[in-house]
């Protein structure tokens, strides 16, 4: 008792036994009374002190009885006198004031102990908060966070176990991440649970704000949709997850007993959410990060690995096998054949029982090619598929067109998918599948771009792996390729440029590392043009190639080239020969064929034409017609014989069995000789002049052969003179040299067709639109006939302006 | 037969062609005129004015087709015949010469002795107003 009780207690007792006693020996004559009155009044006195106002009155009752009886007046029985009211009044006084100041001391102790109880109570709830706070705090997963949630329940005798549910991704449904002191089984049987549901968590989620629920009855009679069958169930508490005004999740409560929740207990748990939310948001973003470097470092990992090796079945069933479980809890690798059939090469659980599971059921149930979705979807599209929750509809819709899947699915129990292509640089190799089943894993965006990086990474694998192999295939016939006359090349099916020997270096100006995985059609301009009209053979036939033969440009230069392409597998082999010489004899032979014939054709006709005309007996022909026409013959045969001579003569130089003699040579007196011959056939308006010095020494030569160049040379003046003029024919010597000048005011030869003149078979006007005849011949032999003599021959021309050929010859020493 | 002395210009530059082409449309009664090249034989057809020209095609300097249209193109000789004599004997050939006015083809070589009568069926069917019907055969042969 403090010292202001004992004051307060003291006050009372003087009040109650100091006020009417004093009282009562002013009021009572009888002294004889005032001492029993006096212990009398102390009684009641100490019974109001100790039990109140009642227990005073009680004593009252009890003490005014014997009072009475014994003190009033002996003998006198109860006898009720004035003196009797005053003790009464005075006990009743006594009773009550003491009760009254007693009682509202009792009342005010008793207020005291209970701000005191509370006072402490809150302090324990904040100092459970702090912790909580605390624990919160390093919290890095919804495991840790729930953790330090509950531990700060339990310490407050109140919840026995709690669950933390997260938003799915696409806000529909609540998804447990964690479960802490409920029965086994509970968390398989709530996998999710749908936002609008009537459930005490989707509520809280819902509205924002926490639902608290006494008992099971309650429960009951709120939620009867939840249905917590025979599981023991009391009190519970639904707190919304609250980040940034945005609900993330909830947290449920669950206490071993009925609660009730005043203001303050609520007032904690929406603090405990609070915190638990802001942890729970730090824990998914440490988590995110610590996902994004275990990706990394997968990632690297599966670098590595497919690098290890060229066989491209063995890197991915590693691949495959380091997929699960970190990144899935299945993993199969799908590859496209030569064929366009699907083989699977690698499929992995971390079970080996449930992996070899997988292969008996693939033997037994393959992938359908034609299959809307899946693997075979993604072969044929090289389109991605990505289902972060595998809906269920999409399930049946697959067993109903493909029944036998049903079992399949039924096993593995898919709920999370991703599917990518193995893209090469423009075909679809394969695919790679991650599959989440009995984990409850749920694929992310991060996921998938971490399947996707890991896809591109393989792909690159398999190509490089399917070119060695191809390398190697073609290793022994590429060696031997090398060193083929003929161009070869071999392109795939891209018109990738994946053999290129030397010859197709030289033949193509193209060198092998510029070729080598560049288009052809890049590599080499005009290739196109080139294969255009190349009709391909197919290996698989039998039948060889035809080539045919086209002209191509290469660095400025026309050249033919003769093209051979064998369709294989994976490709084209060309097979290319540098046709350019045997092109142009071709060309000139066939235009050959085409003058010579005219040029025989023109002195038969005039022969065939005067025999007939002699022959004619239908009118007198006249002997100056008939001496006429047998002149034409005879000089029309002439002619012919000359061109058949020229023509064998041409075919000796070419065949190089030609005898040329060594001589003196006279030039003025052939000169002259020639000039005399040609003025004789000459049409009007052509003289042939002579040009010569007095004297001049004797050249070295052929005399037949110099005579047939002067010859040659004149006629060719005078042919290409048709509007006449003077054809001059000079000779002389200088530098030691002797020289034939013949010169004309003729045609001309544009300075482009100078050097062609002196080849073979070649006539400036293959169309012999100009009409001038000629073997083409001509100049060929002049020229290879000087040359075998020693000498050279050049021309200056122009067009219109003449024509001077210059001819010269050593001197005879 | 004898003709009534109409006149045909010549044009061909093998001379041997022209002596005998000569001999033959002489025989025949035709007045005969020569020329070796083109623009001789222009000269010629607009100052002598022939009955029809024999015209060689492959000649120097300016080629049978281009004389022909030449011909054509002037009034004062389009209306002259002209009847190609040539070794081109390809349908594109042909064609060229139709556009080129002409009314008849003789491919060589020819049987000199039949050239009098084919000038003669020529200018024949022209006086009767057949000188389409003539350019159509030519094209159809």
């Amino acid at each position: 008792m403090t010292a202001g009780a004992w004051r307060r207690h003291g006050l009372a007792a003087l009040i109650a036994v100091g006020g009417p006693g004093l009282i009562t020996l002013l009021a009572l004559s009888d002294t004889d009374q005032l001492i029993p009155g006096l212990l009398y009044m102390l009684a009641v006195a100490s019974a109001a002190a100790a039990g109140g106002i009642w227990s005073g009155l009680v004593a009252t009752a009890c003490s005014f009885v014997p009072f009475d009886y014994f003190f009033t007046g002996p003998g006198e029985g109860f006898g009720f006198t004035n003196d009797d009211l005053v003790a009464l009044l005075v006990f009743l006084a006594t009773a009550i004031g003491v009760g009254w100041i007693i009682e509202r001391e009792k009342r005010a102790r008793d207020a005291a102990a209970r701000a005191r109880r509370r006072a402490e109570a809150s302090a324990r709830a904040a100092a459970r908060l702090r912790r909580a706070a605390e624990a919160l705090s390093r919290a890095v997963s919804p495991d840790d966070v729930l953790d330090a949630v509950l531990t700060s329940g339990v310490e407050a005798a109140e919840a026995r176990a709690g669950m933390i549910a997260v938003l799915s991704e696409d806000g529909t449904d609540l998804v447990p991440i964690a479960w802490r002191g409920f029965r086994e089984g509970l968390s398989e049987q709530w996998p999710r649970f749908p936002v609008d549901a009537p459930y005490p968590m989707s509520e809280a989620v819902r509205t924002g704000e926490p639902v608290f629920i006494r008992s099971r009855a309650e429960l009951d009679e709120r939620y009867p949709a939840l249905a917590m069958g025979p599981d023991p169930t009391y009190a519970n508490v639904s707190l919304p997850l609250i980040v940034d005004d945005v609900a993330v999740g909830g947290l449920v409560f669950s206490f071993g007993s009925d609660q009730e929740f005043d203001q303050e207990r609520r007032a904690t748990k929406i603090a405990l959410a609070r915190q638990a939310a802001q942890a729970l948001q730090r824990a998914r973003m440490y988590e995110a990060v610590r996902d994004a470097e275990s990706r990394v470092s997968f990632l690297a990992e599966a670098s590595e690995l497919l690098s290890r090796s060229l066989d491209y079945q063995e890197q991915m069933r590693h691949l495959a096998e380091i997929a699960v479980p970190r990144l899935a809890d299945w993993c199969t690798v799908d590859v496209l054949n030569e064929h366009g059939g699907i083989e699977r090469v690698a499929l992995a659980h971390r079970d080996p029982e449930q992996t070899k599971w997988g292969w008996e059921t693939h033997q037994r149930v393959p992938l359908r090619p034609d299959s809307p979705f899946g693997v075979p979807f993604v072969l044929r599209t090289g389109e991605a598929e990505f289902l972060p929750e595998v809906p269920k509809r999409l399930l049946d819709t697959a067993v109903e067109s493909e029944p036998e899947l049903a079992e399949v699915l039924d096993r593995v129990g898919l709920r999370s998918w991703i599917c990518v292509p193995l893209k090469g640089h423009d075909r679809v190799l394969g695919a790679l599948t991650l599959v989440g089943a009995e984990s409850g894993r749920v694929f992310t965006r991060a996921d998938f771009d971490l399947a996707a990086a890991l896809a591109s990474r393989a792909s690159l694998a398999i190509e490089n792996a399917l070119l060695y192999r191809e390398a190697e295939r073609r290793g022994d016939a590429g060696r031997a390729l090398t060193y083929v006359g003929d161009a070869v090349v071999l392109v795939d099916r891209d018109e990738v440029v994946r053999y290129w020997n030397r010859a197709a270096e030289l033949l193509l100006g193209v060198a092998m590392d510029d070729a080598l995985g560049s288009r052809a059609a890049e590599a080499v301009p005009g290739w196109r043009a080139l294969i255009a009209h190349a009709l391909p053979a197919d290996a698989e036939t039998g039948k060889l190639a035809q080539s045919v033969t086209v002209p191509v440009v290469v660095s400025g230069t026309e050249l033919w080239l003769s093209v051979a392409a064998v369709d294989f597998g994976e490709g084209r082999v060309y097979a290319l020969r540098d046709r350019t010489e045997e092109h142009a004899l071709e060309q000139a032979r066939t235009d050959f064929v085409a003058t010579a014939s005219h040029e025989l054709r023109t002195p038969l006709a005039a022969v065939f034409g005067s025999v007939r005309t002699l022959r004619r007996d239908d009118a007198e022909i006249g002997d100056a017609n008939r001496e006429m026409l047998l002149s034409i013959i005879e000089r029309e045969t002439e002619r012919l014989t000359d061109i058949v001579g020229q023509i064998l003569l041409a075919d000796q130089l070419g065949s190089d069995t030609l005898h040329v003699r060594t001589e003196a040579c006279d030039l003025r007196l052939l000169a002259q000789e020639v000039a005399r011959a040609a003025r004789v056939r000459a049409p009007e308006g052509i003289a042939v002049e002579v040009e010569a010095p007095e004297t001049l020494p004797p050249v070295r030569g052929d005399e037949d052969k110099l005579r047939q160049v002067l010859v040659n040379l004149v006629e060719n003046a005078i042919k290409y003179s048709p509007d006449g003029g003077n054809v001059v024919v000079s000779v002389d010597v200088s530098n030691g040299n002797g020289r034939i000048v013949v010169r004309d005011p003729g045609i001309g030869i544009a300075h482009a067709d100078q050097q062609r003149i002196f080849e073979k078979f070649t006539r400036l006007d293959p169309g012999l639109s100009r009409g001038v005849g000629g073997s083409g011949l001509g100049l060929y032999i002049t020229s290879e006939l000087i040359a075998r003599m020693g000498g050279t021959i050049s021309v200056d021309s122009a067009p219109g302006s003449g024509s001077t050929f210059t001819v010269e010859l050593p001197v005879e020493a | 037969m004898r003709a009534g002395g109409e006149r045909v210009l010549l044009v061909d530059d093998e001379p041997a062609m022209r002596a005998v082409c000569r001999v033959n449309l002489e025989l025949e009664g035709f007045d005969v005129l020569e020329a070796t090249e083109g623009r001789e034989a222009l000269a010629m057809a607009l100052r002598e004015r022939p009955d029809l020209v024999l015209l060689d095609v492959m000649m120097p300097t300016m080629d049978g087709f281009d004389v022909a249209r030449r011909l054509q193109s002037n009034p004062a000789t389009s209306r002259i015949p002209v009847v190609f004599m040539t070794a081109l004997a390809a349908r594109d050939d042909r064609r060229r010469g139709f556009e080129a006015g002409a009314v008849g083809y003789v491919v060589k070589p020819f049987d000199p002795v039949y050239l009098g009568e084919t000038v003669r069926h020529t200018l024949d069917r022209l006086a009767a107003g057949d000188r389409e019907g003539l350019r159509q055969e030519l094209l159809e042969r």
